[in-house]
């Protein structure tokens, strides 16, 4: 039994196709769904998680302690962001405060908690490389508005082939501008670049 | 709320009704009315379709008032699809308008001598009951306009559509909402069915001349109530993810976790999830005009739901929910978000419980009827429910039989009722509430409240392997006990992190009837009314072998994480265990 991927390998990523298009600041949602399945970036690597966003990411220490409040490593819950290390090739998702018993499980430190503890992210706490490599990134929730757009703007690498669905599938318009679908088609990895203008 | 309104189908002469004191019932509201008139009133060996059951419809403590979020309303009887107690609850306009009237609930009772179908007007100067034969096998939409035609714009409506007529045992009990629409709905167990049996059609009920229910101490019920709002506003979920995102903000998270059932519970993870997760739809609901921050009744001031429109732009139905996108996507390999919005659609319109036909649909592709994936054969099959064709009629009376009828293993219910959108084998803990929850399989049974702010049977130490068990349990206590305040459960995100609005909560309670409750009293509440609704399935004939997961929970690995369900037999026993 296979699970169906999701989201792009960060080893493919090198080879991307660069691709820059510039959209109105309200088509930019149109491309979150990327932003949902997940996108490689090039980090050091080494680094707890929460240095990670803070250092390498520029996400704001209030934006983190406030807002992120439920982080998952390699799809496992994480609790305490300041010891657990990315890895090369990780895949690593931020999510706010989620609703539900099932939210308040996965929320980072949580009194529920518990309840996930057959998946919960165990780190290792062994010590790292300090070295470039690439993870993929995964947002939900309003870190898709937050930190969306700045993501978008720096550059992210994402499969052509769920780029291309994506400007195919979503509301009427936002297909449109250079490179739409059909200069996606068997492009493989594509560096998008996006700009609000 | 001083009255019950007993309406007998079944009386010498034609079905009649009766206002009569609240009684013994006086102060419940809510699923602690249902319950109680259930375990009092019906035989627990009763048939589900027979003349001694009995359908209660309860508006819960506090609707009627200028309460945020106190327009639950609350469905009970035997159900026919796992046999034992159920309630289940819905939002929408009929809560608020029936505690205006005055009644602390309906009892529908007998059942008619005839196979007539009936409309039930009822407004403040009492009931009239009409023998419609015209309604027969009408879409709750096009019943709803019906009534809309003879009573006006002015009214909310309590109905079933056509599974509830043929007894389908996933049939609902549809609520109309805000814009008169039957949108919102009680759709766990069958109730619908219960109503079809009475030969219900629609209860249209008329608030005109009537007014808000006036609390004890109008200043603190007041303050009480805006510290209540600035509560659930200030918080991160309630104030701004839900309304942001609706429901459907889990998808992603849920699917992250690897515990987002796909085809049929055979993996934790669906690759098409960002195509269908609550923050692409919110975005496509913007984008073609729909609105995805709206309520479900007034006096909601989270809003998670919203209006779905088509890609023309037209409105084809509200905001599908995070289980019905769920139900019908994931667990169908289906990624295709306006096929999944036609399926809710059909779902209301025929009413039935959308969980209970996903779960479904999921278990026929299994069987071969359809291949996972197919949006347009899934549609297809929820239309043959709609029918009532002979593969309908298997179809519509749920997961369980259509897997009897087609020879699957691997069905995914507990006490016949189908499992909702997480896996038990990502997350035990939830596994352990589906398992011994006296609802059958209910995401909903064991909530979030604040166990550690209630103290529900004192300190838990959650890391000590027996704590799942605790949270379990103090988890389904306290959801009990909201369940029958009629408030809508999401507001258990911020009773949970601030104390401060669960003290608001229950100074709404005090001040409104004059009472000083505490926490203590909220988990007495939760513990006497799973007691009743234990003792009635244990009469049932529900032993501990119906606390249980099916078999291939434990024995079949869940993709990411190769995980099976782990909590022993003898843990589940010990949840009830006090």
């Amino acid at each position: 039994m296979k699970t169906p991927m999701t989201g792009p390998d960060p080893a493919d990523a090198g080879s991307a196709v660069k691709l820059r298009l510039s959209v109105t600041a309200d088509r930019l949602a149109c491309f979150f769904p990327l932003l949902q399945k997940g996108f490689a970036i090039v980090v050091t690597l080494g680094r707890p998680i929460h240095a990670l966003l803070r250092d390498q990411l520029g996400v704001p220490e209030s934006y983190i302690e406030t807002k992120i409040q439920t982080v998952f490593l390699d799809g496992k819950p994480v609790d305490d962001i300041d010891t657990v290390l990315v890895r090369d090739g990780a895949t690593l998702a931020l999510a706010p405060a989620m609703p539900g018993l099932m939210g308040a499980m996965l929320r980072r430190g949580g009194y529920y908690a518990p309840m996930r503890s057959g998946i919960t992210h165990r780190d290792d706490r062994a010590a790292q490389e300090i070295k470039e490599g690439r993870i993929v990134v995964k947002l939900f929730g309003a870190a898709l508005w937050d930190l969306g757009p700045t993501f978008l703007k720096r550059g992210v690498q994402v499969d052509s082939g769920d780029l291309a669905k994506v400007m195919r599938e979503l509301p009427e318009g936002c297909g449109e501008g250079p490179g739409g679908k059909e200069a996606l088609a068997n492009q493989g990895r594509v560096h998008l670049q996006v700009n609000a203008v | 709320m001083d009255k019950v309104l007993r309406i007998n189908m079944g009386a010498e002469g034609g079905p009649s009704a009766k206002a009569v004191d609240v009684g013994q019932y006086a102060g419940l509201g809510g699923r602690a009315m249902t319950s109680a008139v259930v375990s009092k009133e019906v035989p627990p060996l009763a048939h589900p379709l027979g003349e001694d059951n009995k359908l209660i419809i309860a508006p819960g403590m506090l609707s009627g008032t200028i309460a945020a979020m106190s327009g639950r309303c609350s469905v009970g009887g035997k159900s026919p699809l796992t046999g034992g107690i159920k309630e289940s609850n819905s939002g929408g306009q009929a809560s608020q308008v029936l505690a205006r009237l005055g009644y602390a609930a309906i009892i529908v009772e007998g059942k008619p001598k005839e196979n007539d179908l009936y409309k039930l007007y009822i407004n403040k100067d009492g009931v009239k009951i009409t023998r419609d034969n015209s309604l027969r096998m009408l879409g709750n939409y096009d019943l709803i306009e019906k009534m809309k035609a003879e009573y006006g714009d002015k009214i909310a409506c309590i109905s079933i559509g056509p599974a509830g007529e043929m007894k389908m045992c996933a049939a609902s009990v549809a609520f109309t909402d805000m814009e008169l629409r039957p949108t919102r709905h009680a759709g766990r167990g069958g109730l619908g069915a219960v109503m079809g049996s009475k030969g219900v059609k629609v209860i249209v009920l008329d608030d005109a001349g009537t007014s808000n229910r006036a609390p004890k101490d109008a200043e603190k019920f007041r303050a009480a109530n805006k510290a209540f709002v600035d509560g659930l506003r200030k918080h991160p979920v309630t104030g701004e993810g839900l309304p942001s995102f609706g429901t459907n903000i889990l998808a992603n998270v849920i699917n992250e976790a690897g515990a987002y059932p796909t085809h049929n519970f055979l993996w934790g993870r669906f690759a098409g999830t960002s195509l269908i997760s609550g923050e692409t739809e919110a975005e496509y609901e913007k984008a073609r005009g729909g609105n995805p921050t709206h309520g479900c009744h007034r006096g909601c001031v989270i809003r998670c739901s919203g209006i779905y429109h088509d890609k023309e732009g037209k409105y084809l139905t509200k905001q599908p929910e995070y289980e019905t996108v769920w139900a019908h996507g994931a667990n169908c390999g289906i990624d295709d978000l306006d096929k999944i919005a036609v399926m809710d659609r059909l779902d209301d319109d025929i009413g039935v419980d959308t969980i209970e036909m996903g779960a479904t649909i999921g278990v026929a592709m299994e069987a071969g009827l359809a291949k996972f994936g197919d949006a347009d054969a899934a549609i297809q099959l929820l239309k043959e429910v709609g029918k009532g064709s002979y593969l309908g009629r298997i179809l519509g009376n749920g997961a369980a039989v259509t897997g009897r009828a087609f020879g699957i293993e691997r069905v995914p219910v507990v006490k016949g009722q189908a499992l909702p959108a997480y896996d038990p084998r990502a997350i035990q803990g939830i596994g352990v509430t589906y398992a011994t929850s006296t609802m059958g399989a209910d995401h909903t049974a064991g909530y979030a409240v604040a166990t550690n702010i209630l103290k529900v049977g004192g300190y838990v130490d959650p890391l000590k392997p027996e704590g799942q068990i605790e949270l379990s349990r103090n988890l389904q206590i306290a959801t009990a006990a909201i369940d029958s305040t009629g408030m809508c459960l999401f507001i258990a995100f911020a009773i949970m992190d601030q104390p401060d609005t669960f003290q608001a909560l229950l100074d709404l309670l005090n001040s409104f009837y004059g009472a000083s409750m505490t926490g203590d009293d909220v988990t007495a509440l939760g513990r006497k009314i799973l007691k009743m609704e234990r003792e009635f399935n244990a009469q049932a004939g529900f032993t501990k072998a119906q606390d249980r997961l099916p078999e291939f929970f434990k024995k079949e690995l869940l993709p990411p994480h190769n995980a099976t369900f782990q909590v022993s037999d003898a843990d589940l026993d010990r949840v009830f265990d006090w």
